[in-house]
């Protein structure tokens, strides 16, 4: 028989990756604070951005690896067959909507974002605990927040948006072109993007390095979809994504072949008003 | 993903933020949510914790004890969320799988619960010093008290798992 202290070492000595949290999400809070401690740091006028030379692209892309050809081709195709959302519904709408379930066991949080006034976060977890926090829409773009009203006006020229995006992702990651893969996934996954924004997005990462591809998933649903990667030492961040419709399904961070943590994006879209759902 | 400044090589090149983060967060994670009975809570001042670990990467692996950095982080978040939150550290709100009833507990299920029972100071000791396995100044450093009372806390709070797991089993159904 154990002793009580071996008993109670055991219980840490149990804990596995399934105790653990995201390192993908750990990260991107790590992110936030890092912003939220840059002092005076502008983010430039999307307009201005907007005209940066497209020229950018051809160098920088000329010195990194390139993804798997059927991972750029996919991301082109499916870029071309976003059109759930009619381009009026987030360019026009006040509330924006996402519901999603917190892991494979979490529970499930629904988002009402506001364009002028505060949203809401109502949180059920697992065993019915309901609760309400406030909640604004905080989109980034490396070391730079966007704002909604910037996001319907970034730029839907492919060419153009990679020069915003490259610029805009400053210093914050290891690399631009890995910021930016953090970046555009940031504005497509749990934004109002327009349609012809999220077309340009899914071409902005086809053309990133790195990416890989996996086809026949599903996601926690069980909803079909493709799976399109990056990976870093020691695991990866995946994202499923429905061929058909370019819809993002999940986000998933891996550690190895594991699936340590998701988000499920079960619907957004928009809303009347903050408390209503659609 | 960001997934860039976590990378950076520890001195000695022993392990960088990424293999780090792995072998200190599933058995963090369960040592806090002892400590801090609130789930939900405990996750989230563990994120915010590991979060600051990232950001300060380049002090923090250079510290005796980086790992007793982030313990000491987590439950001053943990307080300060409650405080902010008007929740109570100590309410069971939603416990993992790994803690709920059962109509015939393993051995394990009941060591959960007698912890569940103890005082929280007393549950915190046990929590850094068994289930986080820390040694002794260190949890007195976490928890800011004196070398001597965590060992008196530790004393008197193994006593009271003893009772209460003599209990549990007393009034099991056969």
């Amino acid at each position: 028989m154990n002793s009580l202290e071996d008993r109670l070492r055991e219980l840490g000595r149990d804990a596995t990756s399934e105790d653990s949290q995201s390192l993908g999400a750990v990260i991107e809070r790590g992110r936030r604070l890092r912003r939220r401690r840059m002092v005076a740091r502008i983010v430039a006028p999307v307009a201005a951005a907007a005209i940066v030379a497209a020229a950018i692209v051809v160098p920088v892309l000329g010195s990194t690896p390139a993804s798997t050809s059927a991972a750029s081709a996919f991301l082109v195709d499916v870029g071309a067959r976003v059109g759930e959302r009619p381009d009026a519904d987030s360019r026009t709408a006040s509330v924006w909507y996402v519901k999603i379930k917190h892991g494979s066991r979490g529970g499930v949080l629904e988002t009402w974002y506001s364009r002028v006034g505060e949203g809401m976060t109502l949180k059920t977890s697992a065993t019915g605990r309901v609760t309400t926090s406030p909640a604004d829409l905080i989109l980034v773009a490396g070391s730079s927040d966007v704002t909604w009203d910037e996001l319907i006006n970034l730029p839907t020229d492919p060419d153009q948006l990679f020069a915003w995006l490259y610029e805009a992702v400053g210093d914050a990651g290891p690399d631009r072109l890995t910021e930016m893969w953090a970046a555009t996934w940031d504005l497509l996954r749990q934004s109002p993007a327009p349609t012809d924004l999220r077309r340009a997005l899914y071409i902005v990462a086809s053309r990133l390095p790195d990416i890989t591809i996996e086809q026949n998933l599903t996601d926690v649903l069980g909803r079909p979809a493709v799976g399109i990667g990056h990976n870093w030492p020691g695991g990866a961040t995946r994202y499923l994504v429905d061929p058909a419709t370019g819809a993002v399904l999940e986000h998933q961070e891996l550690i190895g072949r594991e699936v340590t943590y998701r988000d499920t994006f079960i619907e957004q879209g928009p809303a009347a008003e903050v408390g209503v759902r659609p | 993903m960001s997934i860039a400044g976590e990378n950076q090589q520890v001195s000695g090149g022993a392990v960088d933020f990424t293999d780090w983060y792995a072998a200190e967060m599933p058995r963090m994670a369960v040592a806090i949510r002892a400590a801090v009975l609130d789930h939900e809570l405990a996750d989230e001042a563990i994120s915010e914790a590991f979060a600051r670990a990232w950001l300060h990467w380049h002090k923090v692996k250079h510290m005796d004890s980086p790992r007793g950095w982030v313990y000491t982080v987590a439950l001053n978040q943990a307080r300060t969320i409650a405080r902010r939150t008007k929740r109570n550290l100590d309410a069971i709100v939603d416990l993992p799988t790994a803690m709920t009833y059962d109509e015939h507990p393993s051995d394990t299920d009941e060591l959960w619960r007698a912890v569940r029972r103890l005082a929280p100071q007393a549950r915190r000791a046990i929590a850094l010093r068994y289930i986080a396995d820390l040694p002794e100044a260190e949890v007195a450093d976490i928890m800011g008290i004196a070398r001597g009372t965590v060992a008196a806390t530790l004393h008197r709070a193994r006593k009271a798992l003893a009772e209460s797991l003599t209990e549990l089993q007393r009034t099991e159904p056969a």
